[in-house]
């Protein structure tokens, strides 16, 4: 393959300011378990490939299934790009790469029969229909793909590389009171296929959340000093801030730059976030990126001032500051854009009783079903309880936080001095993801946070 | 490919395949600048085998793996549950022209066209509005075909465009999305962009809102995405297992009695129209809710064999959200085009009908509802308040949190005499025909 992308690059690589080809290989296992029926078993084998020309800022793109035609329509992205180009190629610098890359796999999928994989989740939803007589439903998924990446440049950078994801989810669904509530519980690794065994507590108690949610009341709306768990944390990390920090976003806004300009106070000194590709085994872990750029550990906000943001050579090109090994693409369809790998507010020094203690009126807010953000941000707590007069009290549920991002940050004023890494079966969905099966794979990771003068909507 | 994919249906015992071949082109425009031509070409087959009534599936990018993929997937049938559904019999389809030469033949170069006229109007107005605007046209040649002797082929073209506004001012952040899909040439975009423009103009100005109950007027826009709340509640796949607060509820007013709601995949301007769903089954014209009465689930073909019912031609391989056809996402149930009947109110004497209240036109955070109870809550993102019957400006930091069932039964105030085609996720998919509606009493928190 890589023989072949050289060839093609050889030849065309004059006619443009830089050229890269792309191609993937890659095998999927799909699991779906709802109720008492293996409902999804599922095998794929994909290969696809796409080529990117820039000249001139024009960028031509190509993405494609029928390897024979790979030549032709590299031609033709090069024919794209210098139809459009006018301007300046932005591209930072990146050293050129010769290198093959095999990541340390401790359990490999592969060397696990389908059989075995059934039995394992067999299990785990059997736990979860046996827990309750208000579980009327369980879904159990399990995802896992191996896939070979081979890359090249105009610039002589050439790489092989060998990448392994893994994510599984487990619902219990109850039904009662006229309504239907959720637990949930959620792995994933890019290198042990062994994180799917011993789950049963975290299972088991996925599903004494949702029976419970059923008998909680809702919220009552208004504004509230929160504590969120190092899970909903996390995930505010990622939708709040992170996506604010990816430098397409600013790249050629002049005005959210001079928002977001490095050195600018964007939190207390508590407050320290980072998005990192090098933590092996987290889904969030790259080797390269799909420039070819080298993984790295990037500083984001250090003690409250903003110091970095998350770059592909293009964006940095643009802003004149550094590739951060960040440009990723869900696979051959998407040109690589700057996304997060594993996100993480940095473990502080306070703990969950200091943090909750002088809390008059509270809401301790657990995982999330997800976010959304824009300006202001979105997120529904899977659960929570109320905190009063400095302790936990009673579950609440439909608890949906939402508050300007800038503020928000502002308004953290303790953290937590317990980090916890959080590898869900989920993932991103920035951009085009949405039209993607999976989304992109990505981690979080945060001690609990505590959060003044939060909006909550409930009822 | 012919005699490769009817080679593979003879691996399985009883076998359906799928098979996409998309071509799509798109032009994209960051702010001023021309920024990237894509094409994307992508081929692929699924496979679904059914063996001693169990079922496995896969799918290949490379067709001549095809027949080893089918004669694994037979091999994993085995260690499957049975299925109570069988694969579509023999049938007629309805004839549909999907695939207009204009559209396929759209160019580049008229696309880059229509991009510099958006960004010119956009930036006419405010030059400080970072604009990105992209344009496309999809051709997807569908094919089902299974051991029941179904063989049904289909082309249909695609043309969509979407353009987002951004100003960024102190503490202050505007994005007004506009966008549309379908099955003919896009419509005049600088249309969109010059709505764009005069929301822009109302959004600047930024007005206190406090919390409490009050008419609301939803766009098309915002009704997509409030419309993920309904959607699930009819469809065989939570019907089936209980999940669905409609379960038992056939036959009764579930809404409002002028609410009346098609699933149409015969439409001629509908992106979801076809003549086959994705496994086989003829597409035909349902009435899901009559004058609020709830007629019909939809179902594929096993969640109607669940529910002792026919299938209703709604088994699609769409993505979430976006719902592009794929051939990686296995068939569930899902509508096809959701139209719903307009009324007869005109929209600015809805406006004009309010003394204070809202209009909104696009939500953050719909997802994170427990959209299967037909819950709903989220931001309002993009909502202009209403003062003595006139938009006064963008209200801002308002969430909104309700129950689609509750609040579309006993609160409307008004129906929109106009249908717009949108989509959930500011029009994006094109897949719902929606009108204006007006509803009475709506309870909405606001940071004060």
């Amino acid at each position: 393959m890589i023989d072949m992308i050289e060839d093609i690059l050889g030849k065309y690589r004059g006619l443009v300011d830089y050229l890269e080809i792309r191609l993937e290989e890659f095998q999927v296992t799909d699991i779906a378990i709802r109720k008492t029926k293996v409902e999804v078993l599922r095998e794929a084998l994909e290969l696809g490939g796409c080529c990117r020309a820039i000249y001139k800022g024009g960028i031509g793109f190509v993405s494609f299934t029928d390897l024979d035609r790979m030549e032709s329509l590299v031609e033709q992205a090069v024919a794209q790009a210098r139809s459009i180009g006018r301007e300046k190629t932005h591209l930072a610098s990146v050293e050129v790469i010769k290198a093959t890359y095999q990541p340390t796999i401790k359990g490999d999928p592969r060397d696990v029969n389908l059989a075995k994989k059934l039995d394992i989740l067999k299990a785990y939803n059997e736990i979860i229909l046996a827990s309750d007589n208000r579980i009327k439903v369980s879904s159990v998924h399990y995802h896992d793909e191996f896939k070979n990446l081979y890359f090249g440049n105009s610039e002589g950078t050439l790489i092989t590389q060998a990448r392994m994801d893994l994510g599984a989810g487990f619902t219990a669904i109850a039904v009662g009171n006229g309504e239907t509530q959720y637990g949930h519980a959620g792995i994933g690794s890019s290198n042990d296929f062994n994180v799917i065994y011993g789950r049963e507590s975290e299972i088991r108690q996925a599903c004494a959340d949702a029976v419970a949610l059923l008998d909680a009341p809702s919220i009552k709306s208004g504004k509230y000093t929160v504590i969120a768990d190092p899970k909903l944390a996390g995930t505010f990390a990622h939708e709040a801030f992170g996506h604010i920090s990816e430098g397409d976003n600013v790249a050629n806004n002049p005005n959210l730059l001079a928002i977001m300009k490095l050195g600018s106070v964007f939190g207390s000194p508590v407050l320290s976030i980072y998005d990192s590709g090098l933590d092996e085994g987290s889904r969030g872990f790259i080797k390269y990126d799909e420039e070819g750029t080298p993984s790295e550990r990037t500083e984001l906000i250090r003690n409250g001032i903003l110091v970095g943001r998350l770059h592909s050579r293009e964006t940095a090109g643009m802003l004149n500051e550094k590739p951060t090994g960040s440009a990723r693409a869900i696979d051959y369809r998407c040109p690589p854009i700057p996304r997060m790998r594993n996100t993480c507010i940095q473990g502080g020094t306070s703990s969950f009783d200091e943090m909750i203690q002088d809390v008059k009126l509270g809401v301790y807010a657990i995982e999330s079903m997800g976010g959304q953000a824009e300006e202001t941000f979105t997120f529904t707590a899977a659960r929570a309880y109320m905190i009063r007069d400095g302790k936990l009290a009673e579950l609440v549920k439909n608890v949906t936080i939402s508050g300007n991002l800038f503020t928000t940050l502002k308004n953290i004023d303790m953290v937590g001095n317990d980090f916890q890494q959080e590898e869900s079966g989920g993932g991103c969905g920035k951009g085009d993801g949405w039209k993607f099966q999976f989304p992109l794979p990505v981690a979080t990771g945060s001690p609990h946070i505590r959060i003044q003068e939060t909006i909550i909507g409930g009822q | 490919m012919k005699p490769t994919l009817e080679n593979a249906l003879r691996n399985g015992e009883s076998c359906e395949l799928f098979e996409l071949d998309t071509t799509a082109k798109i032009v994209g425009f960051d702010d001023t600048r021309l920024k990237f031509v894509d094409v994307s070409q992508e081929h692929g087959v699924a496979a679904r085998v059914v063996a001693d009534g169990k079922l496995a599936q896969g799918y290949v990018t490379k067709v001549k793996e095809l027949e080893s993929l089918v004669r694994r997937v037979s091999a994993n049938t085995k260690l499957c549950d049975e299925v109570s559904f069988t694969f579509a019999p023999a049938a007629d389809f309805p004839a549909l022209e999907l695939a207009r030469p204009e559209v396929i033949a759209y160019s580049f170069e008229e696309m880059i066209r229509s991009g510099e006229q958006v960004v010119k109007i956009i930036k006419d107005y405010d030059p400080a509005i970072k604009t990105t605007f992209s344009i496309s046209t999809t051709t997807n040649s569908v094919r089902v075909m299974n051991t029941n002797g179904v063989d049904v082929s289909y082309k249909k073209a695609m043309a969509s465009y979407g353009m987002v506004g951004q100003l960024i001012q102190p503490n202050n952040i505007i994005q007004l999305l506009k966008g549309s899909k379908g099955l003919g040439l896009p419509q005049d975009p600088t249309v969109l962009a010059r709505e764009l423009v005069s929301d822009m103009a109302l959004a600047k100005r930024t007005v206190p809102f406090s919390t409490g109950s009050y008419p609301i007027i939803f766009t098309p826009e915002a009704l997509g995405d409030i419309f993920m709340a309904f959607v699930g509640a009819v469809s065989g796949d939570y019907v089936a297992k209980g999940m669905s607060p409609l379960v038992g509820k056939l036959g009764d007013r579930v809404l409002d009695e002028r609410i009346t709601i098609l699933d149409d995949p015969l439409h001629p301007e509908g992106t979801f129209s076809a003549p086959t769903d994705d496994e086989g089954t003829p597409c035909k014209t349902k009435t899901v809710i009559e004058q609020g009465v709830l007629k019909t689930w939809l179902a594929d073909r096993r969640s109607a064999a669940e529910m002792g019912i026919e299938p209703t031609g709604n088994g699609l391989r769409n993505t979430a959200f976006e719902k592009t056809k794929s051939f990686t996402v296995g068939v569930h149930t899902d509508f096809t085009n959701l139209m719903m009947k307009p009324g007869t109110a005109q929209y600015q004497k809805m406006i004009e009908q309010i003394d204070v209240g809202l209009e909104v036109h696009y939500i953050t955070g719909i997802l994170l509802g427990n959209l299967i109870n037909g819950d709903f809550s989220g931001n309002l993102e993009v909502a202009f308040k209403i003062v003595d019957g006139h938009k006064v400006g963008r209200v801002k930091d308002v969430m909104i949190a309700g129950n689609f069932f509750d609040l579309f039964s006993n609160n409307i105030r008004a129906i929109g005499d106009t249908g717009f085609w949108t989509g959930s996720f500011g029009g994006g998919s094109g897949s719902l025909y929606l009108p204006h509606i007006a509803l009475d009493r709506v309870e909405v928190s606001a940071r004060e």
